[in-house]
This record gives structure tokens, C-alpha cells and sequence, in this order.
């Protein structure tokens, strides 16, 4: 449920300032090269930076809104949360000022990124970097253990964005309702069939609908090999059949009959809730715990994944080329990295989540801060939630969406 | 000195409007067919329009957008028709039940419309209240049923939205055109030649009446065609409204998908433009079969009819404003709630949590929004009386022209224009600046207060005023000492509901605003993404009592006002 939720939203950003031209609409501030964290530190005092992060959950917001204090008060930067409804609002505002040559002095420091976002800024040059190296807490980091931190959706990051937070495509049930939840594809048709109307996902191209496409497809496809790649236009049919046979099947049981979807995880997690549906999912394993711990959810929700593996990615924070507080968003991206930070994030009930920190690697009285945590009442061990499947090329998400919406979203 | 200005204030609403949106229509419009260079569109083509045609979303997105739009309209013109006509049988006006009704009509014009639609998703919904009082009495349903009572395909649940929302604005239009055309003598002739109260009404009244709400009316057309906030709540999720579609192009990172959200937007335009000159058809149709009917010289509706319909509609106004009410005490109770699941009736436990928890982040919303809400409407109320008041030196047929323009934010679907506009304010480095975001609001706010203003203006005896300059007193003492004490309920009236309007603006708002300038509407519908409907309450509590209080500072001038008249 982390990233660019909805495509709801609005701006016509790039659009906008593509009439603009190369309009003066340059920045006061005269744009130091940031060289070492230490260099940072000293330009970040006094620096406000605009940190443009979807703002649809209040436990998120909240926890910003703490990292905002931290920083004022170690660091004396000032971080104000924009909260987006997307994420692509906030990547086309930067498309915006790129386009009206605006290069320094953008209104955006810091964006909550990943995907097909990341892969759009990358490709475009709007983002400022590489910053990685120039954070010390990366040190707990170790790629060969969750190389996704370096990967985004196979595009390798290149320094370009710094990892924040872990991500597994994680199923919930309501155990009052339904005790034993379908773990293989055929069991969830057969248990939709049995009970129809029960289960739904979010209507694609939302980020956790798309995910659940993507997840199904690797489930029905033989080989993961064709996934790692750009789409061969002329292969897409032949490969993505069994998954859209597999949907046509399911859509008349499903919620609504398949007539209409949820708009979102957080709509479809309402669901759940209201006992409209049995099952609902999210891109954070310890969203059910954190939600149960809020009361969002009923105490009897439980975690569960499919058999086989479940899709994971790593969420980052990335710097826009133009941002005008560039050494404050670095300061703020590695203190997001830190891990008295982290363990905070990890938190079910704050957040719940998982750190893209080895806590192996950490000294005693940091370790000791996530042996603390509770890993609640929900949330499943990093053994019960399996092995992850890394995400497909960008360039399938898109095709997906699309061939979704002709076959089911009209 | 001051007339010397003040002349220039027609110049500039139409300055402010016209050109606004002309120059947005016209940005629009290039992007709509891919010509915008800077974004390797140096061609014009047809693509995106032939890609936007082709979407197969399209289809059951434009049926959703008219079905809604249009049946809302119908259903809240013949209530409205339907209420006043029994409310104020006599057309005075300013009855006793009438007043009542016009109370009603401020409470729900005072409930800003995307807290109205959030309270009526949990009131309707399958798992929503409704149903859990069947379950509770019945037990029929110990799971929700599977029925789309919400966002369902048709748009039915936004056309009940609009309804609450639109008849109480069309009661109040009507209210204001039967003082106008002096219903009380009509009724009062046709009574002496032996018509019956009812029939007098729609025979005489009514056609006299419906030219003075014509325009309400298709305002309301429009509002209902390319209203996007209430839609993302009630509205159909896949497809969606055709606006919503528009946004979620206008949002993709894909540039292809945003020059489609051009064409998306001049179709959304033609959308309404069509609507509108249906509806203007339908009314010539209709005049003429009624024609026959309306001389034939019958002069009472068989007695069973009149009180059929009558009762009918008063049941249906009196459901609208019970799902008004549940709605807001919906909002209410969620924001207070601390675990409330399917199917307790009331939350298991109360807390003020919720509250203490936004408490840090409702601060700005709330500042900016009772800023922008007062420069707002204060601007727009300055600018309406310099308006009126010097439109005496021009021609009465420019003015009337003119006057028209003045209100294209309200027939124009904003999204289309918006899209355009905000160019003009990053060419003006205004995007995500206070200036920006307060053109914007001028825009949609401007109209509205000179609308609610524009008819007591001018009906004040012009004698107060000769009268008083015949005496020797200057002009501007007059206007202050005269003119603007007698007609000081109007002008409360009118900044109210300016600040209503302002405090209600979401698409406006995100637009200029970019997400640095937020608003208690903006963040509300933000927050609604989420699913946490006690945050999503607090918020909309918030936005609801803050308007309440607009209209409630203006009841109260009304009321002082109201004391001082001769």
C-alpha cells in the first residue's frame, strides 16, 4: 500500500511547463556541489526541505511528521511534508521545471520514489546524484543480502536514490471468516467459486493492483526469464495468456462480480474491515499488524502469502536535480537511514516498516533497539513470508495495466 | 476619484474571467492535439484525441458522467419546483415555512460537498449504516451484501450526491426569482379567475420563474458533468467519471497520456457543451407541447394527483435532508470513533485521539484555508460592488452580454480551462505560491458572490440614494452611509458564500497549490485515498464547522441588518 497508491491526483505539470518554454523561472540560490556528508551537514543548517511523499496514511504522516522534529532538532533543517496523492504529481512537477529550465531552486527536495517513477526520473535526468556514497549509514546496508536496495524494479539505482524501506506483497484474511486462506492460484479460484463476491483486488493501474498482475503472472508462467527484459511486443500475448485466462475466470466470482474494483489497498484494506471481503493485500508485511494496532482493522486479521515466493522491492527517497535544499535532503535522507529511524519505521505500531538495514551489522545498542520491537500480532517471521520474487522490467507493468483495463476495467 | 477606479472594475472581472479562461481554453486546445514543442509534440495531429477515442474505458466513463450529471439535475429541478411549490403555495417568498426551508437550504449549502459525499459513502455503502440498522432489526445481513449501493457503474450514487447537494441551490434560486416576478399577485388573479393553488403554480408561476433560474440550473448541469471531488469518492472507480479520467491521464508519467488528458479535456468540454444545449432543447420542446395545456383553461389537477406528487416529493426532500443529516453525524462519529467494524452500529470505543493525533497537521490547512477564504471572497465582494455600481454608466445591453461572461467558471467544466491555466502560472512563476492559488479561487468565488449580490443590488429603491445625494451628501457618504447599511444582509450573505465557495474548492486548490498550499478540502480528499475514515472525519468536521461558522457570522449580520431596515 506504500507508493503512488492512486493514480489520483492531479497536475499538468510537464504539460504546463512545456508551453512555459525556457521562460526565466530560474532560483535565487546559487547551487553548491554537495562533496561529503560532513560538507553537507554544514550547508543543511537552516534549510528547509519540501519532502513530497504520498500523504494518504495517517500512520505515515505521522511518522514524517516525527522525522520532521528529529531533524529540526539535531539538525536544524526544517522538513515539510507535501503530501502528494501520487507520486507521478511530484515526478511531473520536476519534468516541469526541467522543461522551463528551471535549475536550481525547485520547489521539491526530496521525493518518496520507486519503480517506474524512478525509472522515468533516471531516464530523464531529473534526479541529482549519485548521493549514495555520501551517506554514512549506507554502511549498514549490504546489498548482497537484499540487493533490491540496489536494483529498483531491474534498473540499477547508480547512487541515484537511497533505500528506505522494504517491501513484500503480503496477503491478509479475516480468520473469524476465514480460518484457512487459499495459498496456490487454483485454490483461490476454487475457494472464489465456492464463496463469490468475497475477494478483489485493486483495479490496475494502481501500484498494488499492477502488483497483484504481476505476481499472478510470474505464479502461472513457467519461466521468469522473459520478465528480467524489456517486453517483446511480439511474445506478449503468447506469454501473458495463462494469466488473463486465469482472470477471465475469477471476475465473475469476485467482488461486484468484477464489474468494478477497488480503487486502491486502502480502500480495499476498508474493505476487509467492513467485511465486505475476506482478503485483502498490501506492499508492507506488517501492515496488518500496524493497522490492528490503530484500529483499522479487526483483532481476527492475520497475514499470509501464496505459495511460491511473493514479489518484493525496496522504497527509496531520491533528490531532484533542481532541489534547493540539496544538503538538507541529503542530511534528511540519511538520517531516514539511520537506525534509531529505522527500528521506529519497523514499528508495528507506528508503522511496521521492514528496515533495509542488516541488523547483524549494527553495534549492540542499536541492534538491542529491533530485538525490542514487537513483531505483532499479524505480521508473519521473515521464514513464514518465503522467498521474494524480484520485480519484472518496468516496461511489463505498463503493458499490464493496459491490456487490464481493455480486458476488465471497461 | 472613486468612480474614476471603480470603472475600471468591469473591466477587470471580465479581465479575471474572460481572459482567464479563454487563455486556458486556448492552452488546452494545443495540447489536445499534441502541439507543444518543449514536449516533442511539434507536430499537430489527432493522435491523442484518436487515443483518448479509442480508450475503451471511454464509453462506460462518458454514459457514467451523463447519466449522473443529467439525473441529478432533472431529479433536483422538479424537487426543488416540488418543495417550493408546497413550502410556499402563496409565492410570497418569504413565508414562514419558506424561511424554514431557506434555513435548510443555508445548512446544506453550508456542508462543504466533499465532506457531505465522505459522510454519504459510510451512510450508503453496503457495509454503510443503512444497511447495519436492516441487520440490526432484521438480520438479514450478517455479511454486507455484494451490491454496488456506492461507485457503482452508473454514477447513481454521485446523482444522489448531487441531488442533496444541488436542490437545496435551486430552492433558494427559486425562492429569489418569486420575489422577482411578484408570484403573490399572480396566484392572487388566478385564484379570483378560479384556478386552484397548484395549478396556478406550474401554469403561471413556474413559466414566469423558470427563465430567472435558467441559469442555476444549468450551472448545476455543469457542476454535475465535470465535478471530479465528489466522483472520486461516490463516483464510479473502473471506469471513472470522465473528469476523474482525465485526471488520472493528466497524472500519468507517460507524456503520451498527457496530451490524451489535452483531448480529454476538450471532449470533457463538448461533453458539456452538448448537455447544455440539450437541455436548452428539451425546455423548448417541452414549452411547446405544454403549450395547449398550459391555455386549454383547466383549472385544478384532479385532487389525488396534486396530493400524490406533493406527498411524494415531500418524502423525498425529507429522505434528502435525513441522508444529509446521517451523513454529517457519520463524519462526526468517525472522527471520534476509536475501532468501528462491520456491524456494530456504534464504534466500540469513543476517543479523542483522532483529534489530539491531527491536531499538529491540521494547523496549516486551517490557516490557509480561512486566509484564502477571506482574501477571497473579501476581494471578490469589493470587486462585485464596484461592478454594480458603475455599471449604471454602461450601455444595459453590455452589461448584460458581459454579465454572461462573468459567469463561464460555471457553466466552462474547470478541468478543461485549469489545465491551460496553469501555464499561465508558472510562465508567472505563481505555481505553488499564494497568489496563484488565490487567482484560482477568484475565479470560482467571484461569480458566486456577484450572483448572490447582483439582484438585491439592483433592486434597491434608487430612491434612498437620490435622495440622499438631492440633499447635499457626497457620493461616497452616500454609498457608505446609505447604500451599504441597507443593504448590508445581502453583502454578509454574499461573502459567505463566497468563503463557502472557497473553502470548498479541491480541483482549484491542488492545481495552483501543488501540494505546498493545502487546504482543509484538499487535504480531506488527500487523507480519503487512505481509508482511514476517523482522520477523513476530523478533517471534514473541520471543513464543515469552519463554513457553518461563515454562515453563521452572516445570519448574524443578517439579523442585526435585518433590525436596522426602515
Amino acid at each position: 500500500m506504500i507508493l503512488r497508491p492512486t493514480r489520483r491526483g492531479v497536475l499538468l505539470g510537464g504539460l504546463a511547463a512545456a508551453f512555459a518554454g525556457g521562460s526565466g523561472l530560474s532560483g535565487a540560490l546559487a547551487d553548491v556541489p554537495v562533496e561529503s556528508f560532513e560538507a553537507a551537514l554544514a550547508q543543511a543548517r537552516g534549510q528547509t526541505v519540501y519532502f513530497n511523499a504520498w500523504g494518504g496514511d495517517q500512520r505515515i504522516n505521522d511518522y514524517i511528521a516525527w522525522a520532521g522534529g528529529e531533524l529540526a532538532a539535531r539538525f536544524g533543517i526544517t522538513l515539510k511534508h507535501v503530501k502528494l496523492s501520487d507520486t507521478a504529481e511530484a515526478v511531473n512537477r520536476v519534468l516541469a521545471g526541467k522543461i522551463a529550465g528551471q535549475n536550481d531552486g525547485g520547489g521539491i527536495d526530496l521525493i518518496w520514489i520507486n519503480g517506474e517513477n524512478f525509472a522515468a526520473m533516471k531516464a530523464k535526468g531529473l534526479l541529482h546524484g549519485p548521493i549514495l556514497h555520501l551517506l554514512p549509514n549506507m554502511h549498514f546496508v549490504d546489498p548482497k543480502r537484499k540487493p533490491t536496495v540496489l536494483v529498483d524494479f531491474t534498473i540499477p539505482t547508480d547512487g541515484y536514490e537511497s533505500p528506505w524501506g522494504m517491501a513484500q506483497l503480503v496477503f491478509f484474511h479475516d480468520s473469524a471468516r476465514l480460518p484457512e486462506p487459499p495459498r496456490t492460484l487454483a485454490d483461490l479460484l476454487d475457494w472464489a467459486r465456492r464463496n463469490p463476491g468475497r475477494f478483489t483486488y485493486p483495479a490496475p493501474p494502481d501500484f498494488i493492483g499492477s502488483t497483484v498482475l504481476k505476481q499472478f503472472l510470474l505464479m502461472s508462467s513457467e519461466s521468469r526469464a522473459p520478465f528480467d527484459w524489456p517486453i517483446e511486443v511480439a511474445r506478449f500475448d503468447t506469454v501473458t495468456a495463462p494469466l488473463w485466462d486465469y482472470l477471465a475466470e475469477l471476475a465473475p466470482n469476485l467482488w461486484r462480480r468484477g464489474r468494478n474494483y477497488p480503487a486502491n489497498s486502502a480502500a480495499l484494506r476498508q474493505l476487509l474491515a467492513d467485511a465486505e471481503v475476506d482478503i485483502s493485500m498490501a506492499f508492507n508485511p506488517g501492515d496488518a499488524s500496524s493497522a490492528i494496532a490503530q484500529g483499522l482493522l479487526p483483532r481476527s486479521v492475520r497475514s499470509f502469502v501464496l505459495d511460491g515466493g511473493s514479489i518484493g522491492n525496496t522504497h527509496f527517497v531520491a533528490v531532484p536535480f533542481n532541489a534547493n535544499a540539496k544538503a538538507g535532503a541529503i542530511v534528511a535522507a540519511n538520517f531516514l537511514l539511520s537506525p534509531e529511524a529505522q527500528a521506529r519505521k519497523q514499528n508495528p505500531e507506528i508503522w511496521g516498516d521492514p528496515t533495509v538495514l542488516e541488523v547483524d551489522l549494527l553495534d549492540p545498542p542499536e541492534r538491542a533497539l529491533f530485538d525490542a520491537l514487537p513483531l505483532g500480532v499479524a505480521t508473519l517471521s521473515p521464514q513464514e513470508l518465503g522467498p521474494v520474487l524480484p520485480e519484472p522490467h518496468p516496461s511489463w507493468m505498463t503493458a499490464l495495466e493496459q491490456r487490464w483495463v481493455q480486458l476488465f476495467g471497461s | 476619484m472613486r468612480r474614476d477606479i471603480g470603472r475600471l472594475a468591469p473591466a477587470i472581472a471580465l479581465l479575471l474571467l474572460g481572459g482567464s479562461i479563454t487563455a486556458g481554453l486556448f492552452f488546452m486546445m494545443l495540447s489536445g492535439v499534441g502541439f507543444v514543442p518543449a514536449l516533442g509534440g511539434s507536430v499537430a495531429s489527432f493522435d491523442a484525441m484518436g487515443a483518448v477515442l479509442s480508450d475503451p474505458r471511454l464509453p462506460a466513463s462518458v454514459r457514467a458522467t451523463l447519466t449522473a450529471g443529467i439525473a441529478a439535475t432533472l431529479v433536483a429541478l422538479v424537487l426543488a419546483i416540488a418543495v417550493v411549490a408546497r413550502l410556499d403555495p402563496l409565492g410570497t417568498g418569504r413565508d414562514c415555512p419558506a424561511r424554514w426551508s431557506q434555513r435548510l437550504a443555508v445548512a446544506i449549502l453550508a456542508t462543504p460537498h466533499a465532506a457531505l459525499a465522505l459522510g454519504l459513502a459510510f451512510l450508503l455503502a453496503p457495509s454503510g449504516w443503512i444497511v447495519r440498522l436492516v441487520n440490526l432489526a432484521t438480520g438479514l445481513f450478517p455479511l454486507p451484501p455484494d451490491l454496488p449501493l456506492i461507485q457503482d457503474r452508473h454514477g447513481f450514487a454521485l446523482a444522489v450526491a448531487l441531488v442533496i447537494k444541488e436542490t437545496p441551490f435551486l430552492i433558494v434560486a427559486l425562492l429569489t426569482a418569486l420575489g422577482r416576478i411578484d408570484a403573490r399577485a399572480t396566484l392572487q388573479l388566478a385564484g379570483t379567475l378560479g384556478y386552484g393553488r397548484h395549478m396556478a403554480w406550474i401554469k403561471l408561476v413556474l413559466p414566469q420563474a423558470y427563465p430567472l433560474v435558467r441559469f442555476p440550473v444549468l450551472a448545476v448541469l455543469a457542476y454535475g458533468l465535470s465535478v471530479v471531488d465528489m466522483s472520486l469518492i461516490l463516483g464510479p472507480a473502473s471506469p471513472p467519471t470522465l473528469p476523474v479520467l482525465i485526471l488520472q491521464w493528466a497524472n500519468d508519467p507517460d507524456l503520451a497520456r498527457r496530451f490524451m488528458a489535452g483531448a480529454g479535456a476538450v471532449l470533457q468540454l463538448g461533453l458539456v457543451a452538448g448537455a447544455l444545449i440539450l437541455w436548452r432543447l428539451g425546455e423548448t420542446v417541452l414549452a411547446r407541447l405544454s403549450r395547449g395545456w398550459l391555455v386549454a383553461g383547466r383549472r385544478i389537477w384532479p385532487p389525488w394527483l396534486a396530493r400524490v406528487a406533493l406527498g411524494l416529493a415531500g418524502l423525498l426532500a425529507l429522505l434528502l435532508v435525513m441522508a444529509a443529516a446521517g451523513a454529517l453525524i457519520a463524519l462526526i462519529t468517525w472522527s471520534v470513533a476509536a475501532a468501528w467494524h462491520y456491524p456494530s452500529i456504534l464504534p466500540d470505543q469513543f476517543t479523542a485521539a483522532n483529534w489530539q493525533r491531527a491536531a499538529t497537521g491540521l494547523a496549516a490547512p486551517l490557516g490557509s484555508s480561512i486566509a484564502l477564504a477571506l482574501t477571497a471572497s473579501g476581494l471578490s465582494l469589493l470587486l462585485a460592488v464596484a461592478c454594480l455600481e458603475h455599471e449604471k454608466v454602461l450601455r444595459p445591453r453590455l452589461v448584460r452580454r458581459s454579465e454572461r461572461l462573468l459567469f463561464l467558471p460555471l457553466l466552462v467544466p474547470d478541468i478543461s480551462f485549469l489545465v491551460g491555466i496553469h501555464v499561465l502560472l508558472l510562465l508567472f512563476g505563481l505555481n505553488g505560491r499564494w497568489p496563484g492559488v488565490l487567482w484560482l479561487h477568484l475565479l470560482f468565488v467571484f461569480p458566486y458572490v456577484f450572483l448572490a449580490l447582483k439582484e438585491p443590488w439592483r433592486q434597491l429603491d434608487p430612491r434612498f440614494e437620490r435622495v440622499a445625494l438631492a440633499l447635499g451628501t457626497s457620493t461616497w457618504r452616500t454609498f457608505w452611509c446609505v447604500k451599504v447599511p441597507l443593504l448590508a444582509g445581502p453583502l454578509a450573505w454574499s461573502a459567505a458564500i463566497g468563503g463557502a465557495v472557497s473553502l470548498s474548492l479541491y480541483l482549484p486548490t491542488v492545481l495552483a497549490g501543488e501540494g505546498r498550499i493545502v487546504t482543509l478540502a484538499s487535504e480531506a480528499i488527500t487523507l480519503s485515498s487512505g481509508g482511514d475514515r476517523r482522520v477523513v472525519g476530523v478533517y471534514g468536521v473541520a471543513q464543515a464547522t469552519l463554513t457553518g461558522l461563515v454562515f453563521l457570522s452572516a445570519m448574524l449580520v443578517l439579523r442585526h441588518a435585518r433590525w436596522r431596515q426602515p
